[in-house]
C-alpha cells in the first residue's frame, strides 16, 4: 500500500512536470506572436495623390521635388530611407523608362559618392504591377562632420513602375547591415501603394 | 529583537535621506562641456594653390569662427583675402576649412569656402562654405553646424574674462586655448564704436582670425594680427611655402606673416554689418565711384595741430581742448589734421606711459582715411592711470608727430570754452548751406573772469581768413559766440574756428558749408531726394523707377542729384535691409560740385532678398539724405537661418550606468503645441533636432524661445527613449544653456 | 498480515501511528520536521534584505566618493564584477547561516546556486537576447504588448529555468525533506540566476571602464531581490507539490503566477524608473528601483511566512490522532 502511494506520487509528479513544460512552450509560442505583432506595426498615410503604409516609429520627411513622399527611420545620420518619386515619361522616346533610369543615374552619380548601379532587371512582378528593378550602392560620407565613423557603404534599390505618362520610382536606401530588412520594407511599401 | 528593529529603521532612513545628499556628487564639470562646445565652432583656414593634377600646396593658415549653422565663418581679411590688402602676390586657388573634431587631434580639413564679404581697413572678412573637400556637393541649409552666438562687444568691461581659441600654426598643431582679461579699449575715427579691445592674454600670432569669447561662450572679438602694407614692415614674415613654384623655398617666394604675439582683438560689433550682408547673400559692391588709382599726393605726408580732448561730439569734433587730464579721467582723445596721406600705407599710433611703450594699443594697420582731413584716436580705461602720456603718430614707418599730456592732479578751475556749434541762415549744426549772411560759432564758457583775455581765428580750408579779440565776457559762465561776417562766407568749404585763452588753444571745431545758392533739393540740401530703380541706362538715367519692386530683383540702383559738394569731402553711404545695417562705404567725394549720382547694391547672380531697403547718405559724418523702397512683400524681417528663438541648448547624452557619452543619439524638439502623444512623426511637427557626436555631445541648431514650452524626445539604438511634454524655457535662463541627459539601456 | 507503513521521507518503517498529509505517510519525527514552522528562516530573509540594503547604500556612497581614484587606477571593471556578485552571495550566506536547526547540505545549496547561474548563462540570456531579441522592441512597444511580452518572454523563461533547476535535481533527493526546503533551494537557484543576470548588466561598465555607482549598484541589488522573491514563491509551490496532495494544475499555475508577477514587476519597474527630463537634466530614479525591490522582496517573504505558518497550524500535530 505504501509502495502504491509512493508510486502514485511519483507518477503524478511526472505528469505535473510534463504539464509545466507544455505551459512553458505555449508561453514561448505566444511570446513569439507578441514579438511579431510588436515589430510589425505600421502607419498608414494617404492624401489626394497616394496611400501607403510604412513602419511605425519612422519619421515622415518633407518631400523635395521630384519626390512626392519621403520617410526614414531616423531624422538624421546613417539611416534607412524610402521615397517615392514621380517623373514624367518622355513622350516619343523609344524606351522611355530606360531614359528616365539614365537620368536618375546621372543625377545620383554627380551627388552621391561612388554611386554604382549593380543590377537592372526588367519585368519584375510586384504588387500586381510590372516593374523594372534596379539595385545600387554608394558611399555615405557621414553628414555629421563631427562624428568620426568609417564612410558607410549604402545599398539601395528602386522599383520603377509606369502609370500612364508618368513613372513612379520607389526607392529604399540603407546601410549594408540593415539591407535585408530594408528590402522587405520596400516590398511591403510598394504593395501598400497599389492595394 | 529590538536591535534588529533599529537596524531596519536605520536602513530605511538611509535609503530615503541619502539621495538628497548625493545630488552634488552628480554635478558634471560644466566649463568642460562649454569649452568643448565652443571648440567645435573654431576652424582652421588654409589658403592653397592647386596644380593641374589637383595637388594642393598650403600657402598660409589662420583661424576662424563659425557664426551660422549654414556655414558662415568670421575671420581676418588677411587670412581670407590678403590680396585686397597687400596685392596680387597673395592670390590663391582654394580656401580650405578644417574642423575641430577632437581637442587632442589636429583639425580635419573638410570643406572648401569662398569669400562673401571683406573689409581691408578693419582686417575682417566673412567666408561661406561652398562644398566638401572631396568634391561632393552639400545643401547649406542642412549642414546644422555648431556656431557661436555673437555678443555685443560694446558691453564688455575692463576686467572681464576673455578666452581665445585658435590654431597657432600651419604644421598639424592642435587647437589652443588662452585666457586673460580685458585690459582696455581704443577707438579711432572712421570706426563706429570701439576699434580695438586690448587684453592681457598673450596670443600666438597664428590665432589671428580666431575666436575670443566671454565666460558664457559668446563671441566677443577676433584676435587680429597687426599686418602692414608695404612688405618691409611685416612682423616676422616667414618663407614657408614654394609659392612661385620654382622648386625651392627662398626669398623669391611670398612670405607669410606669422609668429609674434597679438594682444588686441577686433570687437565683433564691427563685423556685424558685413555678417548681415553675407547672411543675406549680398555681394560687396564694386567701388564704382572710386577711380582705380587715386592720384598719389603731391607733397610730403604731414600731421599738424595735435590736440587733446576729453570727448568727441556727433560731428567728430572735439568738445573742448585740454592741456592735461585730472586723475580719474576715463577717456582721452587725440585729434589732429593730416595731409598728403595715401590709403594702404602702414599706420600706427604708438603710446608710451612714463617713458615705457605700451605695445599694440593700435596694432600696425593700413591707413584708410583718405588723403587729407582731421582724424582722432582715443583710449579708454577705468580709470586711466596717472602718468605722462606720449603719443607717437607713425606713418609709413616714420614718426610724423608726437603729442604729450599728463594725467594726474585734480580738475582745475581754469577757464574753459566748449561745445562749439555753428549756426547761420536760421540753421544750426555742422553742415550748413551756402548763401549765409554770416556764420556764427556758438560756444559755452565757464570759470572765466572779466580779465580773461581770449582771441579767435577763422580758417577756410586751411587758410586763415579772419581773426580777432573776443569781447569781455560778462559772467563767469554762460554762452557766447563769434561771428564770421557774410562777406567772408563766400566759398563752399570747411570752415574752422579756433578759440584761444591767453594764447593757448581752448576749443576748436569745423563745419562744412555748401557752395552754390539754394542747394540741391531746396532748403540747402546737398543731396536731393533718392529715387530707386531697377537698372541704369547708358546716360546714367534710372530704368523702371519705383518705390516697390517685385521679388527676384538682382540689382537695386539709387539715384540722387547733388549741389554744393566739394571734392575731398568724405561721404558715406549706408544700406539697411529691414533696419539692419548691411553695407557701409566711405570715400572722398570726387563728383564735383553739382550733378547726378547713382549707387547700387546687388546679389551677384542671385536675387536680392525681400525686405525694406533704406539708403542713408552722409557728408562729413552727418546724415544728409535718406530714402526707402521695398522689394517683394517687404513685410517682416528675413528669418535668420538660426530660427527665431533666443536660447541655445547644448550638452551631452550619456549612458546611465557607465557615464560614457552615447554617439548617434537623436534629440528632437517638437513645434510648440505638439505633444508626444499627438506627434505623428512627420518632419513638419519637428522644431529642431540634433545628433550626438562620438563623445555624446550635441548642440541644437535652432534657438528655443524663452517663455515657451516644448515637448522633447531623446533616443538612441539599444536605449530606452525619454519623452517629455511641457518643458518650459524660463524667462531668466541664460544662453547658451547646458542640458546633460542620461539614457538607460533597454532590457 | 500487517504491513508496516514506510515513511516517505526517511524510508524507514513507521513506528506507531503513521501521520498522514494527503497521500503521503510520515513517521513522527519527520512529520514534526515537515510541519514545523522555521522562524529562523524568515528572520534570515528579513535580515538579509536589510543587510543588503545597508550594504548597497554604503557601497554607493563609498564608490561615489572614491570614484576618481577608481577610474584612474583602472579598477572599475573589477569593482563592477564584484558589485554584480556580492548581493546574491550576501543573501545566500545569510540564508544559509540562519538555517541552524537542520541545515541543508552546503554542497547541495551551493550546487543549486551554481546550476542556476549556469542555466542563466547557457540558456536564459541567449534565449531572451538573441532569439527573442527583447531589448530591441519590448520597451518601445505600446503598453499592452510591453506587459504581455514581459510576462511571456523574460517572465516565463526566467521562472521556468529556476523551476527546472530545482525540479530536476534536488526535488527527488532525500535532503529535500520539508516544505520549507522548496523555498530554500528555489531561492538559491534564483540567486545564482540573478548573479549571471547582474554580470550581464555590468558588462557595459566592464567594457567602458567607467561607471556611475548609483544606477549600477542599485540596479544589481534590486534585480537580485526581485528574483530571489519570485524564486521563493516558486519554491513554496514546489514544496507543497512534493509534500501535499495538490492537483495536477497546481505547479503549472504556480509557474504562471510567478511569471506574471515577474512580468508585472519588470513592467512596473520600467515605468517607475524611467528617467524624466527637465531642464536640470535627467533625474536618476535608481533609488526608486531599490525601494521597489525592497518592497517586493519584503512583501513576498512576509506572505510566504504567513502561508507556511498557516499550513503548519492546519496539519495535526505529532502525537495527535
Amino acid at each position: 500500500m505504501v509502495a502504491d502511494i509512493h508510486a502514485q506520487a511519483q507518477r503524478r509528479d511526472r505528469w505535473v512536470s510534463w504539464v509545466v513544460i507544455a505551459v512553458f512552450v505555449i508561453a514561448l509560442l505566444l511570446g513569439w506572436v507578441v514579438k511579431a505583432v510588436a515589430e510589425n506595426r505600421y502607419v498608414a498615410y494617404s492624401d489626394s495623390a497616394i496611400h501607403v503604409r510604412y513602419p511605425e516609429g519612422w519619421i515622415k520627411l518633407k518631400a523635395e521635388a521630384p519626390a512626392i513622399f519621403q520617410v526614414a527611420d531616423k531624422p538624421t545620420g546613417v539611416r534607412t530611407a524610402m521615397a517615392i518619386e514621380r517623373r514624367p515619361l518622355p513622350p516619343g522616346a523609344e524606351r522611355p523608362l530606360a531614359l528616365v533610369l539614365q537620368t536618375v543615374t546621372m543625377e545620383r552619380g554627380t551627388s552621391w559618392m561612388a554611386y554604382r548601379v549593380l543590377e537592372t532587371e526588367e519585368g519584375v512582378a510586384i504588387g500586381g504591377q510590372t516593374a523594372t528593378h534596379v539595385s545600387f550602392a554608394y558611399v555615405d560620407t557621414n553628414p555629421n562632420p563631427f562624428m568620426e565613423t568609417t564612410p558607410v557603404v549604402m545599398r539601395g534599390e528602386d522599383y520603377l513602375i509606369p502609370s500612364g505618362d508618368q513613372v513612379h520610382i520607389f526607392t529604399v536606401t540603407a546601410p549594408e547591415s540593415d539591407y535585408a530588412q530594408a528590402q522587405q520594407h520596400l516590398k511591403d511599401f510598394v504593395r501598400s501603394f497599389y492595394k | 529583537m529590538k536591535a534588529r528593529r533599529y537596524l531596519l529603521a536605520i536602513g530605511l532612513l538611509l535609503v530615503l535621506v541619502v539621495p538628497v545628499l548625493l545630488t552634488p556628487f552628480q554635478a558634471l564639470a560644466l566649463s568642460r562641456t562649454l569649452n568643448q562646445k565652443v571648440m567645435k565652432a573654431v576652424v582652421q583656414i588654409f589658403a592653397a594653390t592647386q596644380d593641374r593634377k589637383g595637388n594642393l600646396t598650403p600657402l598660409w593658415s589662420g583661424s576662424g569662427t563659425i557664426i551660422s549653422a549654414d556655414g558662415l565663418i568670421l575671420t581676418n581679411c588677411h587670412v581670407a583675402n590678403p590680396a585686397a590688402m597687400w596685392g596680387s602676390d597673395y592670390d590663391y586657388d582654394v580656401l580650405i576649412v578644417a574642423l575641430t573634431t577632437q581637442s587632442d587631434d589636429p583639425p580635419t580639413p573638410t570643406f572648401v569656402a569662398e569669400v562673401a564679404q571683406y573689409d581691408p581697413q578693419l582686417d575682417l572678412a566673412v567666408i561661406r562654405l561652398s562644398g566638401y573637400l572631396d568634391g561632393s556637393k552639400f545643401d547649406a541649409a542642412k549642414l546644422n553646424l555648431p556656431y557661436l552666438e555673437m555678443g555685443d562687444s560694446d558691453e564688455l568691461e575692463i576686467g572681464d574674462t576673455i578666452t581665445i581659441f585658435g590654431y597657432p600654426g600651419i604644421g598639424g598643431e592642435t587647437i589652443t586655448l588662452t585666457s586673460g582679461n580685458v585690459s582696455g579699449f581704443s577707438r579711432e575715427s572712421g570706426v563706429a564704436g570701439r576699434a580695438w579691445i586690448k587684453t592681457d592674454a598673450t596670443i600666438a600670432g597664428g590665432n589671428s582670425g580666431g575666436t575670443a569669447v566671454d565666460d558664457n561662450g559668446i563671441l566677443m572679438g577676433v584676435p587680429t594680427q597687426g599686418g602692414s602694407g608695404s612688405g618691409d614692415q611685416i612682423v616676422d614674415c616667414r618663407y614657408i611655402a614654394d609659392t612661385n613654384g620654382d622648386g625651392s623655398i627662398d626669398e623669391n617666394d611670398v612670405c607669410v606673416p606669422m609668429g609674434g604675439f597679438i594682444n588686441a582683438l577686433r570687437p565683433v560689433n564691427l563685423a556685424k554689418p558685413m555678417i548681415q550682408a553675407a547672411s543675406r547673400g549680398i555681394v560687396a559692391p564694386p567701388p564704382i565711384d572710386q577711380p582705380d588709382d587715386p592720384k598719389p599726393p603731391t607733397g610730403k605726408a604731414a600731421i599738424t595741430r595735435p590736440l587733446f580732448a576729453p570727448a568727441i561730439n556727433e560731428a567728430d569734433q572735439p568738445v573742448t581742448v585740454v592741456q592735461s587730464f585730472p586723475s580719474g579721467a576715463a577717456e582721452m582723445y587725440l585729434v589732429f589734421d593730416f595731409k598728403n596721406f595715401q590709403d594702404g600705407v602702414s599706420w600706427q599710433p604708438v603710446l608710451s606711459l612714463d617713458g615705457e611703450e605700451i605695445p599694440d594699443i593700435w596694432p600696425l594697420s593700413n591707413w584708410g582715411g583718405g588723403q587729407q582731413g582731421t582724424w582722432w584716436i582715443s583710449i579708454y580705461n577705468d580709470p586711466l592711470p596717472d602718468g605722462d602720456y606720449e603719443f607717437a603718430l607713425n606713418y609709413d614707418g616714420q614718426t610724423l608727430a608726437t603729442a604729450q599730456i599728463t594725467v594726474g592732479g585734480t580738475a582745475g578751475k581754469a577757464p574753459t570754452f566748449s561745445d562749439i556749434v555753428f549756426s547761420g541762415g536760421g540753421q544750426e549744426g555742422f553742415l550748413l548751406p551756402a548763401g549765409l549772411d554770416e556764420l556764427n560759432a556758438d560756444f559755452a564758457f565757464a570759470n572765466v573772469s572779466s580779465s580773461t583775455k581770449w582771441t579767435y581765428t577763422w580758417y577756410l580750408d586751411g587758410t586763415k581768413i579772419d581773426s580777432g579779440t573776443g569781447p569781455a565776457l560778462k559772467s563767469s559762465s554762460g554762452q557766447g559766440y563769434v561771428a564770421l561776417p557774410g562777406s567772408k562766407v563766400t566759398d563752399a568749404g570747411i570752415y574752422r574756428v579756433e578759440l584761444y585763452i591767453d594764447n593757448v588753444l581752448a576749443a576748436t571745431s569745423d563745419c562744412v558749408v555748401g557752395g552754390g545758392g539754394g542747394g540741391g533739393g531746396g532748403d540747402g540740401e546737398l543731396f536731393g531726394p533718392i529715387t530707386f530703380a531697377e537698372d541704369v541706362d547708358r546716360n546714367d538715367n534710372p530704368v523702371r523707377p519705383g518705390t516697390t519692386f517685385a521679388s527676384g530683383l538682382g540689382t537695386l540702383v539709387a539715384f540722387f542729384d547733388y549741389m554744393g559738394m566739394q571734392d575731398g569731402w568724405s561721404w558715406v553711404r549706408r544700406w539697411y535691409i529691414d533696419g539692419d545695417l548691411v553695407l557701409e562705404n566711405e570715400a572722398p567725394w570726387e563728383g564735383g560740385e553739382e550733378g547726378n549720382w547713382w549707387v547700387s547694391v546687388s546679389n551677384g547672380d542671385d536675387a536680392l532678398p525681400d525686405g525694406e531697403y533704406t539708403l542713408e547718405l552722409l557728408v562729413e559724418n552727418q546724415v544728409v539724405q535718406e530714402g526707402s523702397c521695398v522689394i517683394g512683400k517687404g513685410g517682416g524681417p528675413v528669418t535668420p537661418p538660426q530660427g527665431d528663438g533666443d536660447v541655445e541648448i547644448y550638452g551631452q547624452v550619456v549612458d546611465a550606468s557607465t557615464g560614457r557619452g552615447i554617439a548617434g543619439a537623436i534629440f528632437i524638439v517638437l513645434q510648440p503645441g505638439i505633444t508626444v502623444d499627438t506627434f505623428q512623426w512627420t518632419e513638419e511637427e519637428v522644431y529642431t533636432y540634433a545628433e550626438t557626436d562620438n563623445k555624446g555631445n550635441y548642440t541644437l541648431p535652432a534657438l528655443l524661445t524663452r517663455g515657451q514650452a516644448y515637448s522633447m524626445l531623446i533616443g538612441a539604438d539599444g536605449y530606452e527613449a525619454i519623452m517629455e511634454d511641457d518643458i518650459l524655457i524660463p524667462d531668466d535662463i541664460e544662453s547658451p544653456f547646458e542640458l546633460n541627459l542620461e539614457l538607460q539601456k533597454a532590457q | 498480515m500487517e504491513q508496516r507503513s514506510i515513511c516517505c521521507v526517511c524510508e524507514k518503517p513507521i513506528e506507531g501511528e503513521p501521520m498522514r498529509i494527503g497521500n503521503r505517510l510520515y513517521c513522527g519525527n519527520d512529520y514534526t520536521k515537515v510541519t514545523r514552522n522555521r522562524r529562523s528562516l524568515w528572520w534570515a530573509s528579513l535580515v538579509g534584505i536589510v543587510v543588503l540594503v545597508v550594504f548597497v547604500v554604503l557601497a554607493t556612497l563609498i564608490f561615489q566618493a572614491v570614484y576618481p581614484q577608481l577610474e584612474e587606477s583602472g579598477a572599475v571593471p573589477y569593482v563592477g564584477v564584484i558589485i554584480a556578485l556580492v548581493p546574491a552571495v550576501i543573501w545566500l550566506i545569510f540564508f544559509y547561516l540562519q538555517d541552524v536547526r537542520e541545515p541543508e547540505p552546503k554542497g547541495l545549496v551551493g550546487g543549486v546556486f551554481l546550476l542556476g547561474a549556469l542555466v542563466a548563462q547557457a540558456v536564459g540570456i541567449p534565449l531572451i537576447q538573441q532569439v527573442f531579441r527583447t531589448p530591441q522592441w519590448l520597451s518601445t512597444s505600446p503598453a499592452g504588448l510591453h506587459l504581455l511580452g514581459a510576462i511571456l518572454i523574460p517572465g516565463f523563461i526566467d521562472m521556468f529555468l529556476i523551476y527546472a533547476v530545482v525540479r530536476y535535481t534536488v526535488y527527488n533527493a532525500a535532503e529535500f525533506d520539508e516544505r520549507v526546503d522548496g523555498i530554500v533551494y528555489a531561492t538559491a537557484a534564483a540567486l545564482g540566476y540573478a548573479t549571471v543576470v547582474n554580470i550581464h548588466l555590468v558588462q557595459d561598465v566592464v567594457q567602458a571602464g567607467s561607471m556611475r555607482p548609483a544606477p549600477v549598484v542599485l540596479g544589481v541589488a534590486e534585480s537580485t531581490m526581485a528574483l530571489a522573491a519570485f524564486g521563493g514563491i516558486l519554491g513554496f509551490f514546489l514544496g507543497r507539490c512534493k509534500f501535499e496532495d495538490e492537483p495536477v494544475w497546481w505547479m503549472p499555475a504556480g509557474l504562471a503566477l510567478v511569471a506574471v508577477l515577474d512580468g508585472l514587476y519588470t513592467f512596473f519597474l520600467n515605468w517607475v524608473t524611467a528617467p524624466t527630463l527637465s531642464l536640470q537634466g535627467s533625474t536618476d530614479k535608481s533609488w526608486i528601483g531599490l525601494l521597489l525591490g525592497v518592497v517586493v522582496a519584503g512583501l513576498t517573504f512576509a506572505v510566504l511566512f504567513i502561508l507556511i505558518r498557516r499550513l503548519g497550524r492546519q496539519a495535526p500535530q505529532a502525537g495527535e490522532p
